[in-house]
């Protein structure tokens, strides 16, 4: 046996493994008679010592159960997501009476993040004309809302309706922004303002502890300000410009719906953290979509479900990340 | 036994993309552990290993439609998808402790043979000899780290372990083969280098105590 005859079986010869005996007798002896592959075989051997103690040092070594409950509710929440995602798909196939979804466009789908179906099924919802034809009837109610039904507000002085008269008439936008912030908000604005001049989301949304909710909202109410309702009512892309930004914060729709007038007295929920995708942080994109369950949804976040109403559906708003997954989810009444 | 337990991998993996709770906890708990120490032993990162498991079974409840038996079992799916994840983590951390980063305690240990010996003494010295192996494995260049912690740590077969590298068995065999000479080499250096400094210290000590005798001779 030569040194290279040595090398091929060594591996053998470390571990022990079944070699016939005259090829251990010969590579006994070779061993014998040369230093550098008795060393060689020594350092094998104590390779494989060695790796068995490492093997043994971590044998029950395993993930700590917080991991298995992080996945276990992750798997929950994917469960609760295809449940919306089902309610969809149904009211599309029935005609759009059941699940209504209402969001602006998939700015996740935009940069070619993966989209949900959700995501998928509001992109075909949701066209262009659709959505400038909506913003300007957005902006004409919200014009309306200022300028004609102030409730609460005394008759105009005639210096003052020159100013609507002015804005009507299609005055610049500065002109129109140094008037607004000018005169006295009206009970409108008031009731939601903040004391920074912005303005809140027309339900409280989630409290302390309910990370997710709050930085959606407090992103929302620094987008939307007053002004941007009247001075867009020439510019009926701007404001859906302006809806996409906000829309991209969480909380689009919930003023649209104010807007329309459709949902002033609504009551939410906190946002229900969903670990579908993860922490949901403020430098994040996101989309806030309105959607209809059935209310036997509401189980399913172990929230108590009205027997009597258990038939029924039940709105509720999702916040989606940009990757199209779900984040968090409120029920609204 | 409960009925999960004696399912197949396949079945349990079935039961749980139907939404199915039980199943997914046994599967994981079966087999969380493998994909656990595979994660940590290429990494050495606690942390990063728990992220690996996580984001291994998420893949598994996202994806899972997509496996395939005819092309290996679930736990060769598993460990194929723990694994890109490692070798990702190491993409953008690049943070592998390399075999040089040792304590000085590690350094300055006395350094005896690898085999083991039966004395408080010997235990000590093969536990800094695994701690020094431990780190010997993770400086291995990736390819021959996972086929040196599959095969010899896992103490996976080389079809197992080939089915998890999507690679040829010749190609475990001979990635081992290179990893074991890698580390026996490295492990030979740190002796023959600690040898020496011994070898230093020794004739240190021994002109100290011929100029100590020389001083006596002057003083009688």
């Amino acid at each position: 046996m030569n040194c290279q005859d040595f090398e091929n079986g060594i591996d053998s010869l470390a571990r022990g493994a079944l070699v016939d005996t005259g090829t251990r007798e010969e590579a006994s002896a070779h061993a014998e008679a040369c230093t550098r592959c008795a060393l060689r075989l020594a350092d094998e051997r104590a390779l494989n010592e060695g790796l068995r103690a490492l093997a043994s040092k971590l044998k029950t070594a395993e993930a700590p159960a917080s991991v298995e409950s992080a996945l276990l509710a992750a798997m929950r929440a994917r469960a609760a997501a295809e449940v919306i995602t089902e309610s969809e798909r149904v009211s599309r196939v029935l005609g759009g009476n059941g699940a209504r979804v209402r969001s602006t466009h998939a700015q996740g789908a935009r940069h070619g993040n993966v989209s949900t179906l959700a995501e998928r099924a509001v992109a075909r919802h949701w066209s262009w004309p659709k959505t400038v034809a909506a913003a300007a009837l957005a902006a004409a109610a919200a014009l309306t809302l200022f300028m004609l039904i102030p409730p609460g507000m005394s008759v105009p002085a005639p210096g003052k309706s020159s100013e609507v008269n002015a804005a009507t008439a299609g005055q610049d936008e500065q002109s129109i922004a140094r008037k607004d912030a000018a005169r006295t908000p009206p009970p409108f604005e008031r009731a939601t303002s903040m004391p920074d001049g912005e303005v809140s989301p027309p339900f409280t949304p989630a409290r302390a502890g309910k990370e997710v909710g709050r930085q959606a909202w407090n992103e929302a109410g620094r987008s939307l300000r007053a002004p941007l309702f009247t001075r867009a009512t020439n510019r009926a892309v701007a404001v859906e410009a302006k809806f996409g930004t906000v829309g991209a914060r969480g909380g689009s729709e919930s003023r649209r719906g104010h807007v329309e007038g459709e949902s002033s007295e609504e009551i939410a929920t906190d946002f229900i953290p969903l670990m579908q995708g993860g922490r949901f942080t403020q430098a994040e994109g996101g989309r806030l979509i309105r959607i209809e369950l059935p209310r036997s949804a509401l189980a399913s976040f172990g929230l108590p479900v009205n027997a009597e109403a258990a038939g029924g559906r039940v709105k509720a708003d999702v916040l989606l990340g940009d990757d199209g997954l779900a984040r968090a989810i409120r029920f609204v009444r | 036994m409960s009925a999960s337990q004696q399912q197949s991998d396949a079945e349990l993996l079935r039961l749980m993309l139907a939404g199915d709770e039980e199943a997914f906890t046994a599967l994981y708990r079966r087999r969380q552990g493998g994909v656990y120490r595979f994660a940590l032993r290429m990494s050495g990162s606690e942390a990063l290993a728990e992220d690996v498991v996580q984001e291994t079974f998420m893949v598994l409840m996202r994806e899972g439609r997509n496996f395939d038996p005819a092309r290996g079992s679930v736990a060769a799916y598993l460990y194929g998808v723990a694994r890109n994840h490692v070798l990702r983590a190491f993409e953008r951390e690049r943070a592998l402790v390399p075999f040089d980063e040792e304590t000085d305690d590690a350094a300055d240990a006395p350094h005896e043979s690898l085999v083991a010996r039966p004395d408080p003494l010997g235990d000590l010295t093969r536990g800094e000899m695994v701690e020094r192996l431990r780190l010997a494995v993770l400086a291995l260049p990736p390819h021959y780290r996972e086929a040196l912690v599959l095969c010899e740590l896992e103490e996976m077969s080389y079809a197992e372990a080939a089915a998890v590298l999507s690679c040829a068995v010749g190609t475990i065999r001979s990635r081992l083969h290179r990893a074991r000479s890698m580390l026996a080499e490295k492990m030979r250096g740190r002796r023959d280098a600690e040898a020496l400094e011994e070898k230093e210290a020794e004739a240190g000590s021994g002109d100290t105590a011929a100029g100590a005798l020389r001083t006596a001779r002057c003083f009688a």
